[in-house]
C-alpha cells in the first residue's frame, strides 16, 4: 500500500483529495473502504484520472482510491469467448490482450488508453459502435463490487446467459461511484470483425443527412456506426461552411462491405469519399478540445435534424461558434463551444438554459460535460431526472447510507 | 375473502375483472413449474395502468400481499401465490400502445403475448428479437420479470438488450418510469434492474420495446449426428471459429424421438443428436459462413447436414424446436425442465455429467437446449403417481445444478429462481451478495408485499408440494 502520493493527478473541480491510495488487490481496497467508513471519510473511486470533470461538484472530497495498480487479466477463456478482469485495467491494454485472439470488447469509447474498464462501466461510456453493438450493460455479464462500508459483493458470473438473482451489474454501469467501488468484471467478448470500412459523404444540411441516416436504417444494411458532424468541427477547415459531414462504418467478410457500398451509393446518391477508419477527432471529439462548455444531448434520432438546425441558427444569433458530432443512428449529440472564443460566463448560462429548453420540446435532455466549476453551482450539470428520482435516491441511501461515496457528483446532488 | 372487499375491487376493474369462483381459481394454481402448487384466494384482471393503480393501492391500504402473473408459462414457480392471496393477472393488458418504425420502437401494455410483437411489424421488415420457446403464449410482463431469452439470443441478446423502458407501479401504487424511448436516460439503470427481478419490484404495465431490422436471409441446416460428442465438438468448434450464428440448438435422441413422434417432421430417431444451426444477416455474407460451418460438420462426423431450402421448410424446423418441450409429454406421464447454465466449451462435460446422474437415479432425461450459450435444458421424465420417481426426480434435478456450478456456471438461464431453485442460491452467491440483492428489493418493495418468498431462501410457508400433474404443453 502507497498512500499519500500527489493529489494533483486527481482534482475534481478545482479540489485535491487530502490523500490517495492505491490498493494492488481486493481485500486492501476493501480495508481502505472498511477504514474510510469507519472515519467518514469521502471517497472517490478513481482511475486514470482524465475524465474527472464530468459530473457535479463533488460535496466532499478525502480520499482518492485509485485502482490503477488492480490491473491484472484474472480469466480469459478465447473459445468461451469471455474474460475476467481488475477494474483497473485499462480499457486498451485489454483490447490488446484479446486482439492477440482476434477477439474484442466492443465498445470504443473516447481516449480508451486514458480509461480503465471500471471508469468505462461506472461512466457507461460508449462510442460510435454503440450503435451496432451496445453498451456496456450490454457485455457486463459479471460483477464484483466493494459497498461503501468494505463488504466485497458480486451478482452475475462467467457465463454468456445467467438470471439468478437480480442483475446488480446494471446498478452500477453509469453509476458515477456513487454505489461502491466496482473491483472486477467480467464480459462477454466478440471476434474481431474480418474486415471494416469507413465511407462519408457531405450534404447541404442536418435534415439531408438525416434522411439518409434513417433511410439506411430503415434498408437491411448493418452499418457499424452513423457519425454526424457539423462544418464547425476541426476547425470549419471544410470549404462549405454550411455543411454536414456523414461518416458511415460496415464491417464483415469484403463480399458484405462490397454489397453495402453499392446499395448506400443508391440511397445516398452522391458519392462517397474512403476512410481507413473513423479518425481519432471524431471517435475522442467527446471528450478531447478546449471547452467553454460541452454537453451530451440525448434525443431520438429522428429529432436529430431539427436540434442541429435549431442550434447553429441560435448560435449565430448569439455569435458563438458550435461544433457537433453525433451518434446519429443512436439519438446522441454532443455540443462543444470552443474554448478560443472565450464566451463570457452569462452568456454560456444563458445558452445552457436555451438549449436545455430545444432538447426537453423535442422530448430529450441535456447533460453539461464540461463547464467552468465555477458555475457547476450556477447549473445542474445533470439536469431533472423525472418520476423515478424518489427510488434512486432511497437506492444511494441503501448501498452508501453514510453518503460517502462521490458526494454530490451524480444526479439531483447524490 | 370478504364480499365488500371484492366488491371494492369489482368497482375498479369491473365483475368479470375479479375471479372468486373456487373451480375458475384452481387454473390459477401453478405454471409451468408443477412441482409445487397454491391456489390464490382471488385473482384481479385490470386493463389498464390506472386500474392496477386503483388495485394496489387498495392492496397496500388493507396490507394485503399479491402476486404478479403474465400467461403462467413460467417454469421455475414465479407467479405461485405464496402467503399472497391476491393475484394480478394481465390478461386483459393486451395493447400495443404505439409503435414508430422511424425511431424502432413499441410501447405495449404487459400483457401482450412475446410474438404479436413482432408479428404487428413483420410487414414492414421489422421484429422483436427475443423470442422464447413459448413465445405464442408468454407475455412482455412475464420476459421483463424473467428476463427471458430463447434460440435467437445466441446473436441478438436477451430481454435486458431490447427493453428500453419500463413502467411500474410500485407496491404502494406509485408510477414510475424507469428508462425511456432514448437510448440513454439519467441516472442509474433502474430499468435494468427491475428486468430479471422475477416481478418481486412490483407490477409491470407497460414497456417500451427496441425493433429490430428483420435479416436480409437465412440459411437454416439441420445437422446429425450419430452421438452426442460430435454433436458438442461441433458447438464448441463453430463457436471457437469466430462464427456466432444466429442460433445453435441441440437435441439429444430422445427428444428427437418426442419431437418425431408429435410432428413427424422427418427428424432421423436413430440418430444420436442433431443441431440446428442458423445463420442470418446479409445475402452476401452467407455463402462463405455457410462453407465454414459445413467444413466444422464434417471434421466432427456429420451424418447429414440438411439445408432448409425455403421459408416453409425453415419453419417447420423451429416449429418442431420450439415445441419440443411440449413433445416430452409424448415420452412420460410428467416431465420436470431444467435450466442450468456452464461456460459454452463445457457443453460436453455437463452432458456427460447429465448422463451419468441420469444412470445413478434411474431416471430418462432428455436434453434440448441453447447449445452455443451453454444453457441446457435437462428434461426429466417421470410418472407423478410414482412418489417415489418424483423424489429421484427432486433430487437429480439439484445435482445437475451443481454439476453446472462445478463447471463454472449457473444456476439458471433464463427461466429464473422462482421458488424452484431458491434453496440452491446459496450455491452461487454468499449472504453478503444476498443481504444486497434484499436491500435493494426494498428500495422498491419496502414491506415485501409484492410476490414474497420468492428467489431468496426464507422459510416459507403454505405450498402444497403435491404430487405434480401433467405440465402445460405449448
Ligand atoms: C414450453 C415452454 C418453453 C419455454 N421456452 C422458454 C425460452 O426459450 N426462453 C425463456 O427464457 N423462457 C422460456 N420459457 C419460460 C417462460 O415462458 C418465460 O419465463 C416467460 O417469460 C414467462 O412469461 P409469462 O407471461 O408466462 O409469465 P408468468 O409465468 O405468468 O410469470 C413469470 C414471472 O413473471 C412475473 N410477472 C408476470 N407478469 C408480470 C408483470 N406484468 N409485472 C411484474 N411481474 C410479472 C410473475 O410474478 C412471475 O414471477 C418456456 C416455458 C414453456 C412452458
Amino acid at each position: 500500500m502507497s498512500g499519500g502520493e500527489n493529489g494533483a493527478r486527481f482534482v475534481i473541480d478545482g479540489r485535491e483529495p487530502k490523500e490517495v491510495m492505491f490498493p494492488e488487490s481486493v481485500e486492501q481496497a476493501a480495508g481502505m473502504l472498511y477504514t474510510a467508513a469507519e472515519h467518514q471519510r469521502a471517497v472517490s473511486p478513481v482511475g486514470i484520472g482524465a475524465f474527472l470533470h464530468i459530473g457535479g461538484l463533488p460535496r466532499r472530497y478525502d480520499l482518492a482510491l485509485c485502482l490503477q495498480r488492480m490491473n491484472r487479466v484474472l480469466d480469459y477463456q478465447p473459445t468461451d469467448m469471455t474474460v475476467s478482469v481488475e477494474a483497473g485495467i485499462p480499457l486498451a491494454g485489454l483490447q490488446q490482450v484479446l486482439e492477440e485472439q482476434n477477439q474484442w470488447l466492443p465498445i470504443d469509447p473516447p481516449w480508451p488508453e486514458r480509461v480503465t474498464v471500471g471508469g468505462l462501466i461506472a461512466m457507461n461510456l460508449s462510442g460510435p459502435s454503440r450503435l451496432s453493438q451496445g453498451t456496456i450493460r450490454d457485455f457486463l455479464i459479471g460483477i464484483k463490487v466493494i459497498r461503501a462500508d468494505g463488504t466485497v459483493i458480486k451478482s452475475g458470473g462467467r457465463v454468456v446467459k445467467n438470471v439468478a438473482g437480480y442483475d446488480l451489474a446494471k446498478l452500477y454501469c453509469g453509476s458515477f461511484g456513487t454505489l461502491g467501488v466496482i473491483a472486477e468484471a467480467t464480459f462477454k467478448i466478440r471476434p474481431r470483425p474480418e474486415a471494416q470500412t469507413v465511407v462519408s459523404f457531405l450534404f447541404p444540411s442536418a435534415e439531408q443527412a438525416m434522411a439518409v441516416v434513417l433511410g439506411v436504417l430503415g434498408t437491411e444494411l448493418q452499418p457499424t456506426l452513423l457519425e454526424l458532424a457539423n462544418s464547425a468541427v476541426g476547425g470549419g477547415q471544410r470549404s462549405d461552411r454550411s455543411s454536414y459531414q456523414l461518416f458511415i462504418g460496415f464491417s464483415g467478410s469484403a463480399e458484405e462491405i462490397t454489397y453495402q457500398h453499392g446499395r448506400l451509393q443508391e440511397i445516398a446518391g452522391t458519392s462517397a469519399e474512403k476512410h481507413p477508419t473513423l479518425s481519432e477527432a471524431i471517435r475522442d471529439f467527446p471528450v478531447s478540445g478546449e471547452a467553454a462548455l460541452r454537453c451530451k444531448v440525448n434525443l431520438l434520432p429522428s429529432q436529430i435534424a431539427a436540434f442541429c438546425k435549431a442550434v447553429e441558427e441560435e448560435a449565430l444569433v448569439r455569435d458563438l461558434s458550435v461544433e457537433i458530432v453525433a451518434h446519429a443512428g443512436n439519438g446522441i449529440l454532443y455540443c462543444r463551444l470552443p474554448q478560443r472564443d472565450n464566451p463570457p460566463q452569462e452568456k454560456l448560462l444563458s445558452f445552457v438554459d436555451w438549449i436545455r429548453i430545444l432538447a426537453k420540446k423535442l422530448g430529450g435532455s441535456v447533460v453539461i460535460e464540461a463547464i467552468d466549476p465555477a458555475l457547476k453551482d450556477r447549473v445542474d450539470v445533470w439536469g431533472h431526472v423525472g418520476s423515478s428520482f424518489p427510488l434512486m435516491k432511497r437506492l444511494k441511501e441503501t448501498l452508501d447510507p453514510q453518503g460517502m461515496l462521490n458526494p454530490g457528483r451524480f444526479v439531483g446532488g447524490i | 375473502m370478504d364480499t365488500a372487499f371484492i366488491a371494492q375491487l369489482a368497482a375498479i376493474v369491473g365483475p368479470d375483472g375479479v375471479v372468486s369462483n373456487k373451480t375458475a381459481l384452481s387454473v390459477y394454481d401453478c405454471d409451468g413449474y408443477t412441482l409445487e402448487k397454491s391456489t390464490p384466494d382471488l385473482v384481479v384482471l385490470p386493463r389498464s395502468t390506472g386500474e392496477v393503480v386503483a388495485v394496489v393501492k387498495l392492496l397496500h391500504k388493507e396490507k394485503i400481499a399479491f402476486v404478479p402473473r403474465g400467461a403462467g408459462t413460467g417454469l421455475s414457480g414465479g407467479c405461485l401465490p405464496v402467503e399472497a392471496p391476491v393475484m394480478i393477472g394481465t390478461s386483459r393488458m393486451n395493447k400495443i400502445l404505439h409503435i414508430d418504425l422511424v425511431n424502432r420502437y413499441m410501447v405495449a401494455q404487459a400483457g401482450v403475448v412475446n410474438l404479436w410483437v413482432s408479428n404487428a411489424v413483420k410487414s414492414q421488415g421489422f421484429q422483436y428479437a427475443p423470442d422464447p420457446s413459448s413465445q405464442q403464449a408468454c407475455t412482455i410482463g412475464g420476459n421483463v420479470a424473467e428476463n427471458s431469452g430463447g434460440p435467437h439470443t445466441l446473436k441478438y441478446g436477451v430481454t435486458t438488450n431490447h427493453v428500453l423502458g419500463v413502467e411500474l407501479v410500485l407496491p404502494d401504487g406509485e408510477v414510475v418510469q424507469l428508462g425511456g424511448v432514448v437510448d440513454d436516460v439519467l441516472g442509474y439503470d433502474l430499468r435494468g434492474i427491475t428486468i430479471g427481478a422475477e416481478g418481486t419490484f412490483g407490477i409491470v404495465t407497460q414497456a417500451t420495446l427496441r425493433l429490430t431490422r428483420q435479416p436480409q436471409a437465412y440459411r437454416t441446416f439441420l445437422v446429425v449426428f450419430e452421438t452426442v460428442p460430435q454433436a458438442t465438438q461441433t458447438v464448441s468448434d463453430v463457436i471457437a471459429a469466430g462464427i456466432i450464428p444466429a442460433a445453435l440448438e441441440m437435441m439429444d435422441n430422445l427428444m428427437i424421438q418426442a419431437v418425431e413422434a408429435a410432428f413427424h417432421v422427418g427428424f432421423p430417431t436413430d440418430a444420436g443428436a442433431v443441431l440446428i444451426i442458423e445463420l442470418d444477416g446479409l445475402e452476401a455474407g452467407l455463402d462463405p459462413q455457410t462453407k465454414k460451418i459445413m467444413a466444422i460438420c464434417e471434421r466432427n462426423a456429420a451424418r447429414e447436414v440438411r439445408l432448409a431450402q425455403d421459408e416453409a421448410e425453415r419453419t417447420a424446423l423451429w416449429k418442431s424446436r420450439k415445441r419440443a418441450i411440449g413433445a416430452a409429454g409424448r415420452l412420460a406421464p410428467n416431465y420436470c425442465t431444467q435450466d442450468g447454465v456452464v461456460p459454452r466449451t463445457k457443453v460436453p462435460d455437463i452432458l456427460a455429467a447429465i448422463a451419468r446422474i441420469s444412470e445413478k437415479y434411474q431416471l430418462r432425461i432428455g436434453n434440448v437446449f441453447h447449445a452455443g450459450d451453454g444453457n441446457i435444458h435437462p428434461i426429466l421424465l417421470f410418472d407423478e403417481r410414482n412418489t417415489e420417481e418424483t423424489e429421484r426426480v427432486l433430487k437429480a434435478g439439484r445435482e445437475i445444478l451443481q454439476a453446472c456450478v462445478d463447471l463454472g456456471g449457473s444456476l439458471t438461464g433464463e427461466h429464473g429462481i422462482g421458488v424452484e431453485k431458491m434453496g440452491q442460491m446459496s450455491l452461487i452467491f454468499t449472504p453478503e451478495d444476498m443481504l444486497a440483492m434484499t436491500q435493494v428489493r426494498a428500495v422498491f418493495n419496502p414491506e415485501n408485499r409484492c410476490n414474497p418468498h420468492k428467489i431468496f431462501p426464507t422459510p416459507h410457508g403454505c405450498i402444497d408440494t403435491r404430487v405434480p400433474r401433467r405440465q402445460a404443453s405449448l
